[in-house]
């Protein structure tokens, strides 16, 4: 009887193992945010190429039974020994749960802090250089740069070298250095982390209704002093969901942490308009109102369900032709306040230049659209980063 | 393909004993052995596997050819070397002649096991050399044996004559399947728990330059002395355990080395079989210690020169070598501690000296790190430290030290006789964990932000 558990054990692991090839696959991991393997990647063929066992190996472990929890009980334990052996204080309490997160107070979850890099040095330097090459390109088109301080940039931290070194401010500063004295520069304002905590979701990158209505008014007021745009719009609503998210950077611990909730603003005065999204006439109250009816929150990284896919090209035409033409190079975090902004123009044109065609023109559009306006808004990772974001001038 | 896989442990693992229990007094069970080395090796390194191939036929020829003409034995050895040689120190030595001619350097990627199958094969050709065992006949036979895919990769080296008799006569039952898979689960959850989570540690603390400070190298070292014990102990265990299964013994290779009060006394208790093989091949045909002094230290220098480039091609591996023969010939015939506490101390200091010259890659890395031993290093950064996601792996740390004290093997033996039923509820546990952290290594979050 003794010796008959491990042979016992040894037949389940068979049945078990083989029943993973049987038994329907998922295909996406909505957790992680990514396609899962499945048997269709595996390839007889791939035996020669010397794949195989590492395909089924992925399928195995990506198809493995309740995988989510099985990853979620190994980062419940990592993030209860993190919390008691990881903790320290600087200017602030933190602790770091996995080497790209960190906790602050109150469960507020931000990526790693900008270590000196060399490499990453040359890209923000050249992202300064980029836009400085598209204002001399279009010397009738006014500039502007927009993006919020996250607390990563500012953490204090200080190191034995540069590379230890909190560098956030420093890449800031070989970004701007770049810019011609023509170009208007301007950012959320971020003092310490009570400004995160008010502006910022907890356990995603990007900024909450608050943090963007922030944004929009310094955006209106900032373009306001060269053009006539209107002040800033009032919140005529606040709109709070019950549903519980926890956001992209909370995945990266295995969506542990505290929770956010999803909140919106209906401002005051915003006006008959018509949006066109990658070609199609679209409604960006429609996915909202969908998000809200549902009664099924997805749970994870709601932000992009409620505000929106990102689109490479989205057109408002609020009718308003007294009003300046306006292009936008966005990401996600414009998502927010687009609409909002887009009311204080004629036409707004907004491009993810992440996901661009390949014959993109920089010079259709300002010609199109009679552009007057050039906003650069996106935050630290994109603007200083993100060589997807350079902006063609062919 | 791994042993600590899922594709190994659920799906290669049982179909091969299943194979092998079903077909065990039958006459083709070699062939089953044969299909199942072969096909692991494929499946591990397919590109290669032509060059095992020419290594067994070679080997086969030649062990015939040596019982026939004594002489073809040196022949088969300088064929063996060369041929090690090649894919051990090919990079080296074209990289070296292509930055002179301004050419693009070469990248030879080394076979998988190739130190340990040629060793194995230099192992039955010496045999039949010595007369200890006559030329195997059974193609087949043989290519089990320098291809048995729980040895093939990174040993224990086991001799011929110990697979012949097995083959004589496998015995496999339930008793030696369930025995062979606690040993299995043990070397598994070795591996998974906390050899892999030493390398977590290892490799950051080994790449943090300035800011490598007492406390930091300290951890570093520590998690280094505990990596490369319970590896290559988990890997040998595993080997050892699937082994079992089949009812084959491959001998044990290691006995708690980290318990040796001396240096001469750690190398008997580690890496065994490669011990075995470098004295019984190489230090005692040349003399071994029944010579004079000076050709003694000659035999050692030669003995330790050879273990230190085998385990790998860059100048670090010889200085090494090197180190531990100094060491050995200087307990040996200068000075020994004779109070057995201070010689574990002195030796476990020793030790660890040696696997720093293993793992360092310049000179100045080493010497970079042991004036951070010394306190001599950069100021503690605990932020840094803290960043590095390396503190919450101390309970680990704790446990393997701790376990290092505890004969867990000789404990398994007499504990599974009285309580069976709860040191398999243990394992079986164990071996629970240990799938839940290989899958949560696969778990990657798609770090977008703008999603």
């Amino acid at each position: 009887m003794k010796n008959k558990l491990p042979v016992f054990v040894l037949i389940v692991l068979f049945f078990l193992g083989t029943g993973i090839f049987v038994f329907p696959q998922n295909e996406v991991s909505v957790s992680e945010k990514r396609n899962l393997a499945t048997n269709e990647s595996i390839k007889a063929g791939d035996i020669l190429g010397g794949s195989f066992s590492a395909n089924v190996e992925n399928v195995m472990k990506d198809q493995f039974y309740f995988r989510d929890s099985i990853t979620g009980f190994y980062y419940r334990l990592k993030t209860i020994l993190n919390r008691y052996l990881g903790s320290g204080k600087s200017s602030i309490d933190y602790v770091y749960l996995n080497e790209n997160v960190i906790e602050l107070d109150d469960g507020y979850l931000i990526n790693n802090v900008l270590f000196y890099n060399e490499e990453d040095l040359d890209i923000a330097a050249s992202k300064g250089y980029n836009l400085n090459e598209v204002d001399l390109k279009y010397p009738e088109i006014k500039t502007y740069v927009y993006f919020p301080t996250r607390m990563e940039e500012i953490l204090d931290v200080q190191g034995n070298s540069p590379e230890t070194s909190n560098y956030g401010l420093g890449y800031r500063e070989a970004f701007r250095i770049q810019l011609n004295p023509n170009i208007t520069y301007g950012s959320l304002k971020m003092d310490g982390i009570e400004d995160h905590k008010a502006y910022f979701y907890k356990s995603d990158f990007h900024w909450n209704h608050i943090g963007a209505y922030e944004a929009y008014k310094d955006i209106v007021r900032m373009i306001g002093q060269d053009f006539e745009i209107g002040d800033p719009k009032e919140i005529a609503e606040e709109i709070c969901y019950d549903y519980e998210f926890r956001g992209n950077i909370s995945s990266q611990i295995g969506h542990l942490g505290e929770a956010d909730h999803i909140c919106d603003y209906r401002l005051t005065d915003i006006g008959e308009h018509t949006l066109i999204a990658d070609g199609e006439e679209t409604d960006l109250s429609g996915v909202k109102r969908e998000y809200a009816e549902s009664g099924n929150s997805s749970q994870y990284s709601d932000y992009d369900i409620y505000f929106g896919n990102n689109y490479f090209e989205r057109i408002f035409d609020f009718r308003q032709p007294e009003r300046p033409n306006i292009l936008i190079f966005a990401d996600s975090y414009t998502n927010v306040y687009q609409e909002w902004l887009a009311s204080h123009f004629n036409k707004t044109v907004i491009l993810d230049l992440r996901t661009r065609p390949e014959d993109f023109s920089l010079d259709y559009y300002v010609q199109q659209y009679d552009i007057d306006i050039f906003l650069i808004a996106q935050p630290y990772h994109d603007l200083f980063f993100n060589g997807d974001m350079f902006i063609p001038l062919n | 393909m791994e042993f600590n896989s899922l594709f190994f442990v659920f799906i290669w693992l049982p179909v091969f004993v299943l194979a092998a229990y079903l077909t065990k007094n039958q006459p083709f069970y070699k062939y089953i052995l044969f299909l199942f080395s072969c096909g692991f090796y494929i499946l591990s390194d397919v590109k290669h596997f032509p060059l095992l191939a020419g290594m067994v036929i070679c080997t086969y020829l030649f062990g015939i050819l040596v019982s026939k003409r004594k002489n073809s034995y040196f022949l088969y050895l300088f064929i063996a070397v060369i041929f090690l040689s090649f894919f051990k120190y090919g990079n080296y030595v074209l990289n070296h002649f292509s930055s002179y001619f301004s050419a693009s350097p070469l990248r030879l990627v080394m076979p998988a096991g190739i130190s340990f199958y040629v060793f194995t094969a230099i192992s039955y050709v010496s045999d039949c050399f010595y007369g200890t065992v006559s030329a195997e006949k059974d193609i087949v036979l043989l290519t089990d044996h320098l291809t048995f895919f729980p040895t093939v990769i990174s040993g224990p080296i086991h001799r011929y004559g110990d697979f012949k008799k097995y083959m004589e006569e496998p015995c496999i039952n339930t008793d030696s399947i369930a025995n062979g898979m606690r040993r299995f689960v043990l070397g598994l959850g070795k591996k998974t728990l906390i050899a892999n989570q030493m390398a977590v540690i290892v490799n950051k603390v080994f790449s943090a330059d300035t800011e490598l400070s007492f406390l930091l190298a300290w951890y570093g070292l520590v998690a280094l002395v505990l990596q490369m014990y319970y590896d290559f102990s988990s890997y040998s265990d595993m080997a050892i355990g699937i082994a079992k299964m089949i009812g084959y013994r491959v001998p044990e290779n290691f006995d708690h080395p980290y318990l040796a009060t001396s240096f001469s006394e750690f190398w008997k208790k580690w890496h065994i079989s490669l011990t075995n093989w470098f004295r019984n091949y190489v230090y005692i045909p040349l003399g071994g210690n029944r010579v004079s002094l000076l050709r003694w230290m000659r035999n050692m220098l030669i003995v330790w020169l050879l273990t230190g480039i085998w385990h790998g091609s860059t100048f670090n591996f010889v200085i090494w070598g090197l180190y531990n023969c100094f060491i050995l010939i200087f307990e040996r015939k200068v000075f020994r501690v004779g109070n057995p506490f201070l010689g574990w101390i002195i030796t476990m200091v020793l030790i660890a000296g040696g696997w720093l010259i293993f793992k360092t890659s310049s000179l100045t890395q080493l010497l970079v790190f042991v004036k951070a031993l010394a306190g001599r290093g950069s100021p503690l950064n605990m932020f840094y430290i803290r960043s590095l996601d390396i503190l919450y792996l101390l309970p680990f740390v704790l446990v393997a030290g701790v376990l290092l004290f505890v004969p867990l093997v000789r404990i398994s033996e007499a504990v599974k006789e009285r309580f069976s039923v709860l040191y398999d509820v243990f394992l079986l546990a164990l071996l629970i964990m240990s799938v839940v952290f290989i899958i949560s290594g696969s778990y990657s979050a798609f770090i977008y932000f703008g999603f």
